[in-house]
Formats: structure tokens, sequence, C-alpha cells
């Protein structure tokens, strides 16, 4: 699993302060972990994670300037994870916006 | 920019990360329910790199080389032999771990221009800078500047030497036991010593 974290370089590289991971928020530790795990479980290889995470930073890259504060790493994880995983039909785009309005307006009793 | 702007910059920022953590949500509950990942994994994948790969095991390494010289001599002769001693596994195939030591005369600082040669099983996911394409540049260049932007400045006359790490061979510095601490216990010792310290950029004090 170490090796998947270790191919990740350039602007794909992970954020990191000196002692730990460098999550800002929560969700952006859930959506790490959830790549790895589900390349772990092969649901899709480690590369094309890795390809669809640097596709989706030079999209980024393309329209923004390099010092753009909106820049987000996490963001761009959780892009390219879920961009892959449509691809893949791990999940359809609808349920995944069904659900993702049920937690953002808190009608789904679900803990994570 | 007005404090207006800046009020309705934040305000959008806080409005997105609820977006993001209900789409983070919503994936990691449809994954569940379709039995692709378990109820704990998430938290096992985050668990495993914040506490089994970590610099504290480099610190512990150093700790055992600064109050055991023969340790430190095995440890400078097969250095993935001797942290097996420890404990601790070297988990990447084929790689080998080279251990150098700081002394009064040489200062050793480690770079790598692949990114692909940090010692994972002491010290953890790679900080930023490591793989920073201006550090890697400035590093073998202009160490001394370096040096200095990390808050390191070492006397004129210490020589330093750059272990630039290949895909084969990657670099791990026991940094100068700082004075005052005779007769520490190794697990203080240990809790001095940074990431930083063990790639050369930065020193350890008491």
């Amino acid at each position: 699993m170490d090796i998947y974290v270790e191919s990740l370089d350039g602007r794909g590289a992970i954020p990191r302060n000196c002692e730990s991971l460098q999550f800002e928020e929560p969700w952006q530790g859930r959506a790490f972990g959830m790549a790895l795990a589900l390349a772990e479980a092969k649901a899709y290889q480690w590369e094309d994670f890795r390809q669809s995470l640097i596709g989706t930073i030079g999209t980024w890259d393309k329209s923004h300037a390099p010092d753009d504060e909106t820049w987000n790493y996490y963001q761009q994880w959780l892009a390219a994870f879920e961009k892959l995983a449509l691809e893949r039909g791990l999940v359809s785009a609808e349920e995944l916006d069904r659900r993702t309005e049920e937690f953002l307006h808190r009608t789904r009793e679900e803990v994570i | 920019m007005s404090d207006d702007h800046d009020h309705e910059h934040h305000h959008h920022l806080r409005e997105s990360e609820s977006y993001y953590a209900a789409r983070t949500k919503a994936l990691e509950s449809l994954f569940r329910e379709k039995g692709m990942i378990g109820i704990d994994t998430v938290d096992r994948v985050i668990r495993f790199f914040e506490h089994e790969m970590g610099p504290f095991n480099g610190a512990k390494v150093v700790a055992k080389a600064w109050t055991d010289p023969a340790f430190k001599a095995r440890l400078l002769a097969d250095a993935n032999k001797a942290i097996a001693e420890l404990g601790l596994k070297d988990g990447i195939e084929g790689e080998n771990l080279r251990v150098v030591e700081n002394t009064s005369a040489a200062h050793n600082v480690v770079c790598c221009t692949l990114c692909s040669c940090w010692p994972w099983p002491l010290l953890g996911l790679p900080p930023y800078w490591f793989k920073d394409p201006v550090f890697r540049a400035r590093i073998v260049r202009e160490p001394r500047g370096v040096l200095a932007d990390f808050g390191v400045s070492l006397p004129e006359d210490k020589r330093i030497d750059i272990w630039d790490s290949s895909a084969q061979v990657r670099y791990f510095v026991i940094p100068e036991r700082p004075a005052g601490t005779e007769g520490w216990p190794e697990e203080k010792l240990a809790a001095l010593v940074s990431t930083e310290a063990m790639q050369g950029l930065g020193l350890v004090s008491a």
C-alpha cells in the first residue's frame, strides 16, 4: 500500500507536515483512505487512479494560475476518485447524487 | 481585498466544504452497501499510515544508535539487518537502506531526484518539500542556502555531503546527538528527533 502513495510525485504528491498526514478536514482522510482501499480490493489498478489524479490536476492547472488560492489537493483527489468510480461503473451518477443530497440535507441516518 | 469580499469568500469555502464532506460520505456509504469495503477499512488504511509507518520508527533507530555504539556499528554496516533487530521491517523489496552519520567534521543531506527513494518504514510518508522540484534542484547547487531556509546554519569549515538516493539505495541520517543529553533514556532521546533531522535538513537540540 505504501508503494501506491510513493508513486505519486510532482504535483500529485501527497501534502504532509513533518509528523503526520496533512488533512485539514475529516473528509480528506476518508477520501484518501477510500482510494487506497478500493485499489487494494482490486476494484481498479492503482495506476488507473494515479492517471486519473494526474489528468484531473492537469485540467485544473490549465484553467487556473499556479498560485490560485482556491487550490486544494484533496478536492482534486476526490474528483479523480469519483471520476474513476463512475467510469468503472462502481457507482452510478444518479445514486451518488441522490445519496450526496441525503447527507447534505441530513435526511440519512447513517453515521460515517 | 475588502472585508465584504473576504467574508463572501470564506462563506463559499464553508459551503463547498460541506458539499465535499457529503460527497465523500455518499461514496463511502455506497461502497459499504455494495460490500466493496468494510466498515473499518478506511480507518485501517489511515491508521497504517499514521501509526505503523512514521518518523517515530526512525527516531527509535537514532536513539538506539546514540546509546549503543555496537548497534550503531551494525547499523552503518548493514542497515536493513540492524533495523530488523528493533522489529522494524523494510517493506519495499529490493531496495537497500544506507545509514550515514553526522559528525563534527561532516554533515549529510539526503535528496532524491526521482522521488522514489524515501525510507518509508523509518519515516512514513515523504513530506511535500522532499518532492518539490525547486528543493531538489537547489539542494545540490546551494546546500547551505537550502539549509538556511530550513533554519540550519553550519560552521563554514564543516563539510557537507549530499546523498542522491537512487532507486536502489535510500539514505538515512543519524544526526549529531545534542550536548547535555548524557544518560537520557532512549525514549526521551527519540522524542527530540525530527523527520528533517533524519534527512540532514534539521539539527537536534535538547
